[in-house]
Formats: structure tokens, sequence, C-alpha cells
């Protein structure tokens, strides 16, 4: 650029020497000239008319002297409005107070050039990323006589490279997280082998209570106590290595955000405000609800340590769209359509390099002994595992805001849930139960049930082979029968077996709610009643207060 | 009602959690036999009548127990199975789905007796 702007500068200085024949001279002359001037035109006409560069002079002093298209275009100036003014109306006003425009003309007219990539306004105030160039201009004895200056628009190209940065930090950091996880999800696979001979020796000893001496049972406790601690730990490491075991329902998750509002307060206290902002038409997903219920209300516990003196916690779903440009600068983000659940505080913010590492397992802010680090790490793993995408915004002083997207389902919800698994805290003691119930199925089960919980069990598939059991054999403990059964109903064998056996103890079971068998007076309001279908800890649990007489 | 005595096969290459876990079933109240690999496992199913139900980590070095699973219902289709993983995610093979339920580690005893339980009488009564 440089060269061409020397070369049209000789041509414009040139002056044909004086020699020979003055006519011969004066024609050649002329047509020089005329060739000159023609040049001279054709190469202002190219100039003025490039679009994608801003090319114009200066005087030595900084002054625009000509203007081109490009200049117009990118800066914003038309010719007449910049002809004239002084260059420095194109820098910043910090890099004005600096003194830049003084020392880029210092350079250039030292050196002869001057470049750099750097920021400058257009007219309307707004900011563009400028690649620029200044050519000092002398004539052939040297002197200074102004500057060429070429200005590229190159903010585009700047965000090409902030966003390719971007993407590349990006799948660095889910090249990380997913490191970190094969390597907890394998930490967690072991620990779980280990948990499971641990807690199954403890359950093991825990069934023979007689044995041991209180002290030796309050050691156990604490044993158990601990290595359940450990198998919390665990599952939330599996969590975050996306390895926990999810059982996915289609739900639409507005009603189960509505049925956590009451948790929500409880846990935030008084001070927070709890919002919850939905939107209509909400989309269903297929989620496992216990742990996006698990994954809220750990937001909820960070929000409310970030806001020490109260705040407002708002939550909001509704429906959205994760767009290709969006999934490119995302690892491990597929554009699509999402339900989006945001969970917003206004507390105390995060700085960006503790945002960088919130998800982080074991990364933590809070003080010793306050949070494991491992709450976010939850709620990363399962999101992923689920095929969403999750991501935090945050500003110090500001609050924070955690964005769940989880993958729209077009199936039908599916309601129900599977019964609670829980600990059997309550199993027998050798104990003698009558089990009388004309389902074979239903009987199978529930024999075996109470053999595992530790009863002996008679079995009798209708009133009067019960009764005859009964008879034969004192040591029945407690009877335990359906209420619909052929011949004698469940609560005549009863009255019956008491006449027998003042001490007996009753336990119904039926299909039919309680409300109904009370109703139809089949048996009376007080007694102890178990509905099917029941699970061996509801047996157990239930069995245990009838022969305790709880 | 004739006392049925279902015997329990528990498979682990894990010879901690194998001990243990036996002694659960045993506790539970079920005769149990115990294998250290799905090979052992596999011949143990064919030479005895009186195993009812098969209870296998999924993880295992040379067969694992999907394998496992698939390979005894074809000696032995009435066969009853449950699964259990420490990375419980670990996806069945197609076709091996629906073969039993999987029960992630730790798991309590109470846990493992509700399933086999509800194997030894098929499903739970309605």
């Amino acid at each position: 650029m440089r060269r061409f702007w020397e070369g049209l500068l000789r041509l414009v200085g040139a002056e044909p020497t004086a020699e020979a024949q003055i006519l011969e001279r004066t024609r050649q002359r002329d047509e020089a000239v005329a060739a000159l001037r023609q040049s001279n035109e054709q190469f202002r006409l190219l100039v003025e008319g490039i679009e994608d560069y801003a090319i114009f002079m200066l005087n030595p002093d900084g002054r625009i002297t000509n203007w081109n298209r490009g200049a117009e275009r990118i800066k914003g100036y038309a010719s007449s409005e910049a002809i004239g003014q002084h260059f420095s109306m194109f820098y910043t006003r910090e890099d004005q107070r600096a003194g830049r425009p003084a020392e880029a003309l210092d350079v250039a007219a030292r050196v002869g050039k001057f470049e750099a990539e750097v920021w400058r306004l257009r007219k309307d105030g707004s900011r563009f990323w400028a690649s620029v160039v200044i050519d000092s201009l002398r004539n052939d004895n040297g002197d200074l006589v102004g500057f060429a200056k070429v200005t590229r628009d190159i903010t585009q190209r700047l965000q090409q490279q902030e966003a390719l940065e971007k993407a590349r930090e990006a799948l660095a950091h889910s090249q990380k997280m997913q490191a970190v996880g094969q390597l907890t999800g394998g930490v967690a696979h072991d620990f779980n082998n280990l948990l499971t001979t641990i807690l199954g020796s403890i359950d093991i000893i825990e069934r023979r209570p007689g044995n041991l001496p209180a002290e030796l049972l309050r050691l156990l406790a604490a044993a158990r106590h601990a290595a359940e601690r450990g198998a919390a730990l665990t599952a939330r490491l599996l969590a975050f290595s996306r390895r926990q075991a999810l059982e996915p329902r289609v739900i639409q998750p507005n009603s189960m955000i509505r049925a956590m509002s009451d948790l929500l307060g409880r846990t935030l206290g008084e001070n927070i405000v709890v919002e919850v902002v939905q939107s209509a038409g909400p989309w269903r997903t297929s989620v496992d609800p216990n742990q996006l219920e698990s994954a809220l209300l750990n937001l909820a516990i960070n929000a409310r340590d970030a806001m020490p003196n109260g705040g407002k916690l708002t939550i909001e779903t509704g429906n959205t769209y994760i767009d290709e440009e969006y999934a490119a600068a995302h690892a491990e983000v597929k554009a699509g359509q999402y339900v989006l659940i945001a969970v917003t505080d206004t507390g105390s913010g995060m700085p960006p390099d503790v945002l960088e590492r919130a998800f982080d397992p074991f990364f933590t802010t809070k003080p010793e002994g306050r949070g494991t680090g491992l709450g976010l790490s939850q709620v990363y793993g399962f999101v992923k595992q689920s095929g969403g995408h999750v991501k935090l915004y945050s500003e110090p002083g500001q609050g924070t805001t955690v964005k769940i997207y989880l993958p729209r389902s077009e199936s039908e919800p599916e309601t129900d849930a599977s019964p609670q698994r829980g600990d059997v805290a309550s199993l027998g003691r050798g104990e003698t139960v009558l089990l009388v119930e004309d389902d074979e199925g239903v009987r199978e089960y529930a024999m075996h049930a109470l053999k595992v919980l530790g009863y002996r069990v008679l079995e009798a598939a209708d009133g009067a082979a019960a009764l005859k059991l009964l008879e034969s054999d004192s040591s029945v403990t407690v009877l335990f029968t359906d209420v619909g059964l052929p011949g004698i109903n469940g609560r005549q064998l009863a009255e019956e077996a008491h006449r027998r056996c003042p001490a007996l103890k009753v336990l119904f079971t039926t299909g039919y709610a309680r409300n109904a068998i009370v109703h139809n007076g089949l048996v009376d309001a007080g007694v102890d009643v178990l509905i099917k279908p029941f699970t061996v800890d509801r047996l157990a649990r239930k069995l245990r207060e009838v022969i305790d007489g709880r | 009602v004739g006392e049925a005595r279902p015997t329990v096969l528990v498979v682990d290459d894990d010879p901690q959690v194998l001990e243990t876990t036996s002694a659960i079933v045993e506790a539970l109240g079920y005769p149990v036999i115990s294998a250290h690999s799905g090979g052992e496992a596999l011949s143990i199913i064919r030479a005895d009548s009186s195993i009812a139900v098969l209870f296998t980590d999924i993880r295992m070095p040379a067969m694992d127990g999907w394998e496992l699973g698939r390979r005894s219902r074809e000696t032995r289709p009435d066969l009853q199975l449950i699964y259990t993983s420490g990375h419980s995610n670990s996806p069945p093979p197609p076709g091996s789905a629906g073969y039993g339920p999987l029960l992630p580690k730790p798991w309590r005893s109470s846990q493992l007796a509700e399933l086999i339980v509800q194997a030894l009488t098929k499903t739970a009564p309605a």
C-alpha cells in the first residue's frame, strides 16, 4: 500500500524535463499531462469507490483533506462533514486523553508507517475494532506533505475470534469435567462395593440385637451412620459423573414446582421471598422427578447462603429454543426445543473466577464444614445425564441465575410413582404369624415377606383352616388376615379367634380404602388395617406396631 | 401349603461383597449358593434346579452380569433375575432389558429382601 501511495505522489510531483524541440516537447508534455490527468482521475475514482476500506488523507497537522466511500460507510461521516476536521475525532475519549492521535502521526512521520488494531468511534458514537495503517507522504525533497490513512473495520473478525476462543474454552472445560467425572465415577464405584460390604455386615449384626450389649449397639449405630453418610457422598459423586440410577418420567415441571413451594419456604426461612413465575402451555420433559426436585432444592440452598440478609428467590419456567449458534458455542449442547427452569437469587453473586469453577466437585466458597462443594456438581451431572444443559449467570453484588434446560418430550405425561424405598427398622423376633389369605399370589408374597422379616409363618386360605391351625398351635402371636374371605370373613374370623385366644393381636389387610371398610361395618374404627398393595417395609412397620401395641 | 425352599444364587467378582451378600441372603431365610464369576454361575445353574433367583453384579471380567442373565435364561427361562451395580446406569444391552430389576450398590438388606420376595412371587400383589 505504501509503495502504491509513493508511486502516486511521484506521478503528481513529476515535471517533464525541457530539452530537444520545443514543439515536440510541448506535444509530448500535453500528452503526458493528459495521460496523467486521466490516470489520476481513474485512480481517484478507484480509491473513492472502495467500500471495504476507509482511505483518506491528512495534512501534516492531521486535518482530513479527502474522504472515500469506504470511509463514509465505515465511519458514518459524509465527506462534507469529514473534510477539514481533525482525525483525532475517530479516537475514543481514553485514547484522545492519552495523546494517541499525535503519537500515531509522530511514529508515521519518523519511521514512515504506523500500524495498529484498536477501538475507533463511528459518527453515532458506537465503537468498532479497526485495523489502522498510517503512511507518511513526502515529496521528492523529503518534506512531509501529509499522511495517507487506511482503516478497516475488523469487528466481525474479532467477534469470530472471540467466538472461536469461547468454543475452545467450552470444549476444554467440558473435557475437564468429563475427566473429573470419570475419576469420581470410578472412585464411587469402588466405594459402593466397600459400602455394600460394610452396610451389609452391619445389617446382619443388627438382626440379632439380643446378642449384643447396649454399648456395642451404640457403636454399631455410629458405624451405620458413618456408612450411610459415605453412601450419600458416593451417590452425589455418581450424580456428578452422570452415572446415577435415574428413573425418568414424562412430567410437566410446573405442578412439581408448585408442590415444592412449601418445602422451599421452610428451607429458605422468613427473610427470603419465593416467587414462582410459570408460563402458560408449558412443554413436557422426560426427567427423574425426584432428582429434579433435589436439584432445585440444592439451588435454593445455595441461593439462601448467598442471601444472608434476606432477598428474593425466583423460579421461572418456560419453553425455549436453543439455536445452532448457541449450541456451537457450548460443548455437548444440541440445538432444539427445551423446557427452561431458571432459578434467580438477589444475593452476593460470583466473580468470574468463581463462576468458572462453580460446577467443579469439591469446589466451595462456603466456610469449612458448611458445604461439600458437591451441590452444583450434582445439578450439573444430573442435567447432563438427562440430556439437558445448565448455565450460570452471575455478577458480584447483583445475584445469580441458574438456567436448567431439559429437552422437550412429546410423550404423554406419566402419573404415579413407585413406592418409596426405606429401611426396615422393625424386624420380627421369631414371633409366629398366622397368615390368612385366599388369593394365592398375595399369600405367597406375604409369606415370603414375613419370612424375610424374621417371623415364623403359618398359612391358611380361609377362616375355617385358620381356626384349625390356631387350635393346634398355641404359639401364634398375631393373626394377619384378609378382610374379604370365602366363608366367614376376616372380621368374623378375628372375633372367633379372639374368643379362643384373648391375647391374640390382629392385623387386617384389604384392597379397599379404609373408609369403605369402616363404613360397611366390616371392621370397627380403630382397628389395624394394612391397605394392599403393601411393601415389605410397610408390612414390617405395621406388624411391629400391632405386636408392640403402639 | 408346602414349604418351598427356593435357592438364591449370588454372583460377584468382589470376594468381600460376595461373602456379605451371601450372609445377608441367608439371614433373610433363603438357602444361598455363591459364585465368583459368570462362568461359575452358569455351570451351577445348569446343575442345580433348586435355584430360583439369580442375584448378580453387572461389572465383572470375562462375562458381565447382562450376559450371564441372558445365557442363564436360555437354560432356565423361569429363572428370576436381580441385577446390582456400583455404576448404576450401566445400560443393559438390547434384548436383556426386562429380565429383572437393577438394585444400585450400596443397597440395604431391606431393599434386597423386597426384590427377592417380589421375584419369588413374580410380581407384587395388586
